[in-house]
């Protein structure tokens, strides 16, 4: 995904990381290993007590003997239920905690994690981190109490078997081992053809919600018996790949009754040898058999459990590559207060860019007087957003220093700096809850009079109210769908909310249409009063905002002034698009101009 | 904040009867599945047999000759066992598989023809799950559980009746604690359920909430919340924990009952063994099979436990599927419906009238309007006006509650969907694109198409040099819908898609989104080459759209108040001219905040 390092070095630190977490809850795993432990020394008594009632039985029943197995036996049932219990509820509760702390690990580093990080890594893959790999180290953690029994089990009860008849035990065991080598190869080679169907199934589902979201375009154009050719193949690939799985697993499991059947005729055949020349007694004979039941069935039923254990390392793995990527915009170690001030902006020979090689912004100087509003203008990649993503401080700067009040931003804490700076962002994102949570990230405690009044200068107050449950309506990926500029509108009406000292608008209105964006323009008015703001925009409407206008070419300031002050320069007609806009206007009937340049 | 995720509830199980039906056409791969169950289970009923006879003639008899018959006749039922095993898993795993290949593509077929108004209703999310993780969900019970179900009930039966046969006394000894493990099934079932569901609930709760906090990771950041998402993300993970454990808890009781109750059973058996055996009742061979037959019992008993989660679950995605497929769509070809036969071009509808429900209001009054071949309408009008569903109606999107659609003089009701949406083709607002290339999105429209002709339809529109300005141009990698194509490409894609299929009739609905300058110029451009020469209707929200055109139709409420060349209905100062005025006014805002 990210980063560096060899396959032996990423092994170990899923192994730390694994280590780490599950010695954290050691106490509900010792829990789990206590109540295995018990169940285990019950289960190994019970074939050994009831092998000797059989031979009571054979020998013709003496029945004070008998009832003393008896009572014998039902103290055993009690162990047995006790332990199997305790096992279970720990055995259960254990992986949940792991998954849950390793859970909330990641989400809180992910959360420090600066943007330079989410740029570079998806969302998607993050929430598969979250999802998908803790549950597989769920799942792997899961069995493990329960299999470390099995693993004793089996050697105990050999070790007993042992003791009860050598030759046959042996024998016994030779089988066991050379079909359980049988079956785990076949198990190891059920994994892949597993994960080959998951897969494909990925594969099929990413295309059916292709067609799901596009299916405008499909409908619109006929392309439905292209498609749906497409899908059948698709389909027919998840199939083969699913016999593929289902052959496998048709060999695995006839082994799984392969095993303790062959070990059923060694006892029957070397056992019952023995019983008819008279070195075994029936109850000997029975209790191989009990044990055979025993302990086959776990260690084979473990093979496939066991087959978890790999992705559960290789989870871990993915999972620890994103808990080791640090923060690069860290803390500082002794945070200054950011004091009282009107939002005065200072960028000083800043140098900043993305990649190592290619610098962005070169020895970019400028300074923003406390509630001066500021349009920047030039071509995409010129470095206007840039600029104002340095200021929050989403990303340091290479060389140079931001300050904001007198303060370089690296010396405030990031929780003061970002209540300093409102940002909306062009891509908005609501999140599905209500329209007042949304508001409110803005200012946890507003009131509703002020949460309304920040929506009226965005225009969003209308539209809401008329809104099926108006602001308590559920919005987002989730809820009530609304338009892209609706979003806007929302995103816009957050950052008056929190009437922060600067107010960036990134691109903030693209979405909306050119009525409505007048309308919120005027409202913008109102809310920039008395504070600094910054505004990235390319559309001429938008920036006839701002008292002073910066044109960024190339990552350096080229031009500063007034719409009147640019107007002849051609990189800002570029930028706008001005004269293209012109070049439309004759078909306009009445010369009307379609767009008016600045508004001075 | 609190994500509020939107969790439904699984619906009631379908009848078994119609799940079951499901699965007629492919009886035969279930039969020979069944029939390896059956050589597996009497195989299994008969080897603690053998092993009595073993232990009777061989070991008490003193007899090796016994002991070599036994172990001849405990390997041929031991093949018996790994033989059916390998039958039942393999056919089962072709049963599964080949139901599942026919119900994607039923599901799909069906996806295909439902109107295209169902998917404005229903989230898109949840039509995928339809065909993706419900059919998932049914793999499981389709090849585990339908074999498993079997499997149990033979196995019970089979062993059940065994045992009364060979000795009633010692079957009522090893039964007599049934009882205590229906009743344990019966209070641990419903309760596994329900927590299996808040299982399910609390964890797509708290997965929303990751989702959409890594999503909206630069608001949570620039807005400085990440304590707060904190906080909500302990509490509804801890949800998810407490559920877990209260699993774990009906679990841990319901399976020690078990374990407790095997020992006592085992105990019964042989107290009341010896006593038979001491009056020559039984033989201990006898008593032995018993205890190996009573493990055979608890197994399909706990099996069932599982089966019955299975069987929910399962039965909860066939109600959804089922659901899925009883949506019947409005629009459906007529049966001998015939191909399309392209002409001039030429659009009529004749009184058409249209209301989206028996009981509305009319959306479209009687429509009567001819489009001759080339001409470009432009319609305009507020929202509501009924300009989308006249478009729709053209390209039978929607049928005319009365009146007829002619195209070319062809009812369009009267020829197949596929010939006529290849001659009358839509263009969507926004441009959408399928993965592959950015040429493959281009090509996709003609079947024949080439490189040369994908290249030469883009330079038709005016922009291939634009598309060059994507890092690999028309070979472009296109994933995650065209995203990381800007919008302005997007558009200019689907335009050029629209071009190579050369239609005589377009309908085309403009974007309203907000390109930056340049790229706005540039779509402009390739919508008029497009349009030029062809039949078009554009539902237009610029100016400069419906100026371009050769005749406007305003609507309102439904019918068409004017009708005519811009520039005339301009100069004629009445609703156009009120349209235009305003469109114009939004823009001229601009000058003076």
């Amino acid at each position: 995904m990210f980063g560096d390092g060899g396959g032996r070095a990423r092994r170990r630190a899923a192994r730390a990381l694994l280590r780490h977490h599950v010695w954290l809850r050691r106490r509900t795993l010792g829990a789990a290993l206590a109540g295995a432990a018990i169940y285990l020394a019950v289960v190994l008594t019970i074939p050994l007590v009831a092998g000797d009632a059989i031979d009571v039985v054979v020998d013709g029943g003496d029945r004070d003997r008998f009832w003393r197995y008896a009572w014998l036996l039902l103290a055993l049932a009690f162990g047995r239920a006790g332990g199997g219990a305790i096992r279970k509820y720990f055995a259960t509760k254990n992986p949940a905690l792991i998954s849950n702390d390793i859970r909330d690990r990641l989400f809180e580093h992910v959360q420090r994690l600066s943007f330079s990080f989410h740029d570079r890594v998806g969302a998607g893959q993050l929430m598969a981190r979250a999802s998908t790999d803790v549950s597989m180290i769920e799942q792997a953690l899961s069995p493990l109490p329960w299999f470390t029994q099995s693993i004793v089990l089996f050697f105990l009860g050999g070790a007993i078997l042992v003791m009860v008849e050598p030759v046959l035990a042996v024998a016994v065991f030779g089988v066991v081992t050379i079909g359980m080598v049988f079956a785990l190869r076949t198990a190891r080679g059920l994994y892949p053809a597993a994960a080959e169907v998951q897969q494909r199934l990925g594969f099929f589902a990413e295309f059916v919600e292709q067609q799901v979201q596009g299916i405008r375009v499909v409908k619109g154009h006929g392309f439905e018996r292209q498609f749906r050719a497409r899908g059948g193949r698709m389909a027919a690939h998840v199939r083969e790949g699913g016999l593929r799985r289902s052959e496998i697993r048709a060999v695995f499991q006839a082994s799984m009754l392969g095993v303790p059947g062959a070990a059923m005729l060694t006892i029957v055949g070397l056992g019952g040898y023995l019983g008819a020349t008279g070195r075994m007694t029936p109850g000997e004979l029975w209790t191989f058999l009990q044990y055979l039941a025993l302990l086959v069935a776990p260690v084979a039923a473990g093979a496939e459990l066991l087959s978890q254990w790999p992705q559960g390392v290789a989870a871990a793995e993915r999972i620890a590559e994103v808990l080791a990527a640090q923060p690069d915009v860290q803390e500082p170690r002794h945070a200054k207060k950011l004091g009282v001030g009107g939002g005065r902006i200072a960028f000083d020979g800043v140098t900043f860019g993305y990649r190592p090689d290619r610098p962005v912004l070169h020895d970019l100087s400028l300074t923003i007087e406390a509630g001066e509003s500021v349009a920047f203008v030039g071509r995409s990649g010129s470095g206007k957003s840039t600029l104002v993503y340095l200021l929050a401080r989403f990303y340091d700067t290479w060389q140079g220093s931001v300050t904001l009040d007198g303060r370089r931003v690296d010396e405030l804490r990031l929780n003061d700096l970002r209540h300093a700076v409102s940002f909306v962002f062009e891509d908005t994102v609501v999140f599905t809850a209500s329209i007042r949570e949304n508001l409110q990230i803005g200012d946890l405690d507003a009131p509703v009079a002020a949460l309304e009044r920040a929506a009226r200068l965005s225009e969003a107050h209308a539209f809401v109210e008329g809104l099926p449950d108006g602001y308590d309506t559920i919005v987002g990926p989730q809820g009530y769908s609304l338009s892209g500029g609706q979003r806007q509108r929302l995103a816009i009406a957050r950052a008056i909310l929190r009437d922060s000292r600067v107010l960036v608008l990134d691109d903030a209105m693209s979405a909306v249409d050119p009525p409505t964006e007048a309308a919120i323009r005027r409202g913008l008015v109102h809310a920039m009063h008395g504070r600094t703001t910054l505004i990235v925009a390319h559309r001429v409407e938008t920036i006839s905002l701002a008292d002073r206008i910066v044109l960024l070419d190339g990552g350096r300031v080229i031009a500063d002034g007034s719409h009147h002050d640019l107007v002849g320069l051609a990189e800002y007609r570029a930028a706008l698009a001005l004269d293209e806009l012109d070049e439309r206007e004759p078909e306009v009937a009445d010369g009307a101009p379609l767009a008016v340049a600045g508004g001075e | 904040m609190r994500i509020a995720a939107v969790w439904e509830p699984p619906p009631p199980r379908p009848p078994l009867r119609q799940m079951l039906a499901e699965f007629r056409p492919h009886r035969r791969t279930y039969l020979v599945a069944c029939a390896g169950v059956l050589l597996m289970t009497t195989s299994t009923v008969a080897l603690p047999l053998v092993i009595a006879t073993a232990i009777d003639r061989g070991v008490t008899g003193r007899s090796t000759g016994w002991i070599w018959f036994c172990l001849g006749l405990g390997a041929c039922f031991v093949a018996g066992q790994v033989a059916g095993s390998w039958v039942e898993y393999r056919w089962m795993g072709r049963f599964a598989e080949r139901y599942l290949f026919d119900l994607r593509g039923s599901l799909m077929d069906h996806l295909y023809r439902l109107d295209l108004d169902y998917f404005t209703h229903e989230p898109a999310g949840r039509l995928v799950a339809r065909l993706t993780a419900d059919v998932e969900n049914l793999q499981q019970f389709v090849q585990i559980g339908l074999s498993m179900v079997l499997r149990a009930a033979a196995l019970l039966s089979f062993t059940t009746v065994v045992m009364f046969v060979r000795s009633w006394e010692l079957a009522f000894a090893a039964l007599a604690v049934m009882p205590v493990l229906v009743l344990v099934s019966m209070w641990y079932r419903p309760r596994a359920y329900a927590v299996q569901l808040d299982i399910r609930e609390s964890t797509s709760n708290m997965l929303a909430h990751v989702n959409e906090s890594i999503v909206g990771m630069r608001v949570v950041q620039a807005f400085a919340i990440e304590p707060d998402l904190q906080e909500v993300f302990r509490d509804v993970s801890h949800d998810t924990y407490d559920a877990k454990r209260r699993s774990g808890r009906f679990a841990s009781i319901y399976y020690s009952t078990i374990e407790f109750v095997h020992p006592i059973a085992l105990t019964s058996i042989i107290g009341v063994g010896a006593w038979l055996v001491s009056r020559d009742v039984v033989t201990v061979g006898t008593v032995v099979a018993f205890t190996i037959y009573l493990n055979r019992l608890f197994e399909p008993i706990q099996q069932f436990t599982e089966l019955n989660s299975m069987l929910q679950s399962a039965g909860a995605s066939f109600a959804r599927v089922f659901e899925f497929k009883a949506r019947r769509p409005q629009l459906v070809e007529r049966p001998g419906a015939v191909d399309f036969v392209p002409g001039p071009g030429e659009v009529r509808l004749d009184h058409v009238r249209f209301r989206y429900s028996t009981d509305g209001p009319d959306v479209l009054p009687a429509l009567h309007l001819t489009i001759p071949p080339r001409q470009r309408v432009a319609v305009v009008g507020t929202s509501g006006a009924g300009k989308s569903t006249l478009a729709k109606l053209i390209v039978r999107f929607y049928d005319p509650t009365e009146g007829h659609v002619l195209v070319d003089g062809q009812d369009v009701r009267d020829v197949t969907e596929s010939s006529l949406r290849r001659n009358v083709v839509v263009v969507p607002q926004e441009g959408f694109l399928f993965d592959g290339t950015v040429a493959d999105n281009i090509g996709i429209s003609r079947s024949d198409a080439t490189r040369a002709d994908v290249e030469a339809s883009c330079a038709a529109l005016g922009f291939s040099d634009r598309l060059d300005a994507i890092p690999d141009g028309l070979d472009a990698i296109v994933s995650n819908r065209g995203l990381t194509l800007s919008s302005g490409q997007r558009q200019l894609v689907a335009l050029a898609r629209a071009f190579l299929a050369e239609p005589r009739v377009i309908v085309l609905d403009e974007a309203t989104s907000n390109l930056d300058p340049a790229t706005d110029v540039l779509v402009e451009e390739a919508m008029h080459r497009l349009l030029r020469d062809r039949t078009a209707i554009v539902i237009a929200h610029r100016i400069n759209t419906a100026l371009r055109a050769d005749r406007v139709l305003v609507m309102e409420h439904g019918r068409v108040v004017e009708d005519g060349p811009p520039l005339e209905l301009e100069s004629r100062g009445g609703a156009f001219a009120r349209w235009a005025a305003a469109t114009r006014a939004a823009a001229d805002s601009q000058a003076t905040p």
